[in-house]
């Protein structure tokens, strides 16, 4: 079997694999993501950094892991979205910010930051136990039990004051 | 897991977030996408992780080996100091970011020379980076990085003067940009590489806010840019002469090769009364009033040049600027004129809003100024600036004293800023000749240039063109696909429309208006805001570099019938 029918195989191995993951990491951008991000697009940035540097299928758990590349990408999208935004309100004051999910529980989840709301997820929809969504995002239990808490607390806080 | 009361209601909101998402794509096209930009170099770290593992350690120090890059490259950037020096690749070169990658590098503006070569600027995020790239339609290309300072530029944008491709960009010095400095850089294709053209002129240190370039005339010699107060004319040689206006001058334009501008005359009949004055203002319109030309002499003075523009308060003759030289409008619509900012619209004199202009010590009695007109109000003793209204007519012009009627481009040409309202730093107004290609199609590039993508979420962009001819029923062409195809009589009228949260800068408040020329041949004019509508002449390859990393561009064909 020469390399590129190796090669080959690995790639349709991939798809495979990606076909079978692709509506969970989906599900989980579409959480994470910030509202003016496409999940799609978060996803796919995702796999191509990882395809970069190997395939997908040399990863011990390519879920979890793309999960965690999925939590970064939108923590840095956050981050230089935050300085174009403070440009902009430098030279277009009246441009308006849309609120696009004004007044619902779902924009409550935007409120809080990348890592709260995929803990949150994680915990809350995935059903992972706290020690495998830390693991997933890198933190400690502890850590990622506050992130939780606190993310509760601010959802619970703001229904209670609806009612 | 003890299960919380607020847990069904968690997960019920994410389940609405997924419902309010764009659909997926499905995982066949992902795959391929993200195949296509796997196979371009990586722009950032985007995980310190290794695969599948957690290993905080490596994280650590991952993020000191990121830090201690940083802090080399901002002593780098320091140690350069502010001149901005440059570094230029070609033959097919690429920048270190990826244009693939969705978060490195935002489109910033695009221009097509007269040989049909596309240019792109891109700002790099989160550094600042600016990068223009080349491309024909050949397949040359080639990549101009400019260095930069630790503060990011602003205003950056390209200017197609002759032969030129201008880069013009601010930087300030300082995180709080307490003052600024304007630079401009002509580059220009010199064998396979994207040569400049002497050293970029950089202004003095301005305290005022920067503003956004404005190419106000080019010849085979010269280009010359206004920016805010400031006349810059850079030469073929490299050198570089800059003025700035005299006080109470309108837009600056290029006459006969000339840089002109107009300057209100304060010692006519009665004064010139301020808001700023208060109390009552007696002072009386003045019957016959001149506005003065004058002009930059070679040694970067104004001098009066004798010639004056008839403006009265009876006919009240506005001029205006044009990248081809000065306008002025007829004598029983000047009235009704006003320019706002990208067009010339006519109104019922009763119904033109006006609003006190402020303040303005030395401000025209009547004329242009700021692209607005201004007036004394005689009532009030109040200077006022007329305040644009959305409806649009097609207007005539004629070529007035001292003016020069310049054809303007033909199909594959400069797409010039005219100087678009304040809001919309990289509008451009294309041009479609469609006397010399009968039935000529144009190939326009919609997309959201990188401020107003920076703030419009994905789903407040416009979602289907609207097209209407004059004597036709209009037509809905959805977004939902990279290449649409519209056909319209000479008239027409192209509106984007979207959801309600369109910011009111949009594109979808401003109609694309496809009018005649002034000399009755028949151009087309294609005029947006905030969006970007780039003339691609007959663009024969994929999309330019830089515009396939854009979700929110569609390749609009517009087919004008006569």
């Amino acid at each position: 079997v020469g390399a590129g029918s190796m090669g080959s195989s690995k790639g349709e191995l991939d798809r495979v694999l990606f076909a079978e993951i692709y509506p969970a990491l989906w599900r989980f951008a579409s959480a994470v993501c910030d509202a003016d991000l496409d999940p799609d697009d978060v996803v796919q940035e995702a796999v191509a950094q990882v395809l970069r540097r190997q395939p997908l299928s040399d990863l011990e758990y390519p879920s979890a892991y793309l999960k965690a590349c999925i939590v970064n990408l939108v923590k840095n999208s956050h981050r230089s979205r935050s300085r174009q935004r403070s440009a902009l309100q430098r030279t277009r004051p009246e441009a308006e910010v849309v609120a696009e999910y004004p007044s619902e529980v779902a924009a409550l989840l935007f409120d809080l930051g990348a890592d709260d709301r995929a803990a949150l997820y994680l915990v809350d929809v995935e059903r992972l136990s706290h020690d495998d969504a830390a693991a997933l995002l890198g933190c400690s239990t502890p850590a990622l039990r506050k992130r939780v808490s606190r993310a509760r607390a601010h959802v619970r806080r703001h229904l209670e004051a609806e009612r | 897991m003890t299960k919380r009361p607020e847990a069904p209601v968690i997960a019920n909101a994410f389940d609405e977030l997924a419902t309010r998402r764009n659909p997926p794509r499905g995982s066949e096209a992902v795959w391929n996408e993200a195949l296509r930009l796997s196979t371009d170099p990586p722009d950032e770290v985007l995980t310190s992780e290794r695969p599948g593992r957690s290993r905080p350690a490596i994280t650590v120090l991952a993020a000191a080996a990121v830090l201690v890059i940083v802090g080399a490259g901002t002593a780098w950037f320091v140690a350069r100091g502010d001149q901005g020096s440059e570094q230029v690749s070609a033959g097919g070169g690429r920048s270190s970011s990826s244009p693939g990658s969705f978060d490195s590098q935002m489109p910033v503006a695009i221009r097509v020379d007269r040989t049909g070569t596309a240019w792109f600027l891109t700002e790099d995020h989160p550094t600042g980076a600016l990068t223009v790239r080349a491309q024909d339609a050949t397949g040359w290309s080639a990549t101009y990085k400019v260095g930069g300072g630790p503060n990011p530029d602003s205003h950056p944008t390209l200017l197609a003067g002759g032969e030129w491709m201008i880069l013009a960009y601010d930087r300030c010095p300082s995180p709080d940009c307490a003052s600024h400095t304007s630079r401009l850089q002509p580059l220009k294709r010199a064998g396979n590489e994207i040569a400049t053209d002497g050293s970029p002129w950089v202004s003095g240190p301005q305290r005022d806010s920067p503003d956004a370039p404005r190419l106000i005339g080019t010849t085979n010699t010269t280009a010359t840019v206004s920016t805010g107060r400031r006349v810059v004319s850079v030469r073929r040689s490299g050198d570089s002469k800059a003025s700035t206006l005299p006080p109470g001058a309108g837009d600056p334009c290029v006459v006969k090769g000339r840089v002109v501008a107009v300057v209100g005359t304060v010692s006519a009949v009665g004064s010139i009364p301020t808001a700023g004055q208060g109390g009552e203002v007696t002072a009386q319109t003045p019957e016959d009033v001149e506005e003065h030309l004058v002009t930059l002499t070679d040694d970067g003075r104004w001098q009066g040049t004798g010639s004056t523009l008839p403006l009265d308060t009876t006919t009240m003759h506005p001029f205006r600027c044009m990248p081809t030289g000065l306008e002025l409008a007829e004598p029983d619509q000047l009235a009704l004129a006003i320019w706002d900012g990208s067009a010339w619209t006519q109104h019922d004199p009763k119904t033109v809003p006006w609003q006190i202009a402020g303040n303005s010590d030395g401000l025209g009695l009547v004329g242009v100024q700021g692209g607005r007109i201004v007036r004394l109000n005689s009532s009030t003793g109040r200077v006022e600036r007329a305040v644009t209204a959305p409806a649009a007519l097609a207007t005539r012009w004629s070529a007035g004293p001292g003016a020069m009627n310049s054809a303007l481009p033909g199909p594959i040409t400069d797409p010039v800023a005219i100087g678009g309202p304040a809001s919309s730093p990289t509008a451009a107004t294309c041009y479609l000749d469609t006397k010399r290609e009968p039935n000529a199609t144009a190939h326009c590039l919609l997309f959201q240039n990188s401020d107003s993508a920076s703030a419009v979420p994905r789903k407040c962009v416009p979602t289907a063109i609207v097209a209407k001819s004059p004597s036709a029923p209009a037509k809905r062409v959805l977004l939902d696909r990279p290449r649409v195809k519209v056909t319209l009589h000479v008239g027409g009228v192209i509106r984007l429309v979207g959801p309600k949260c369109l910011p009111p800068w949009s594109a979808a408040r401003t109609p694309i208006v496809l009018r005649p020329s002034s000399d009755g041949r028949r151009y087309v004019a294609i005029e947006t805001g905030s969006i970007d509508v780039i003339v691609l002449g007959r663009w024969p390859g994929p999309p330019p570099p830089g515009a396939d990393n854009l979700k929110t561009y569609t390749h609009l064909v517009v087919t004008v019938v006569s």
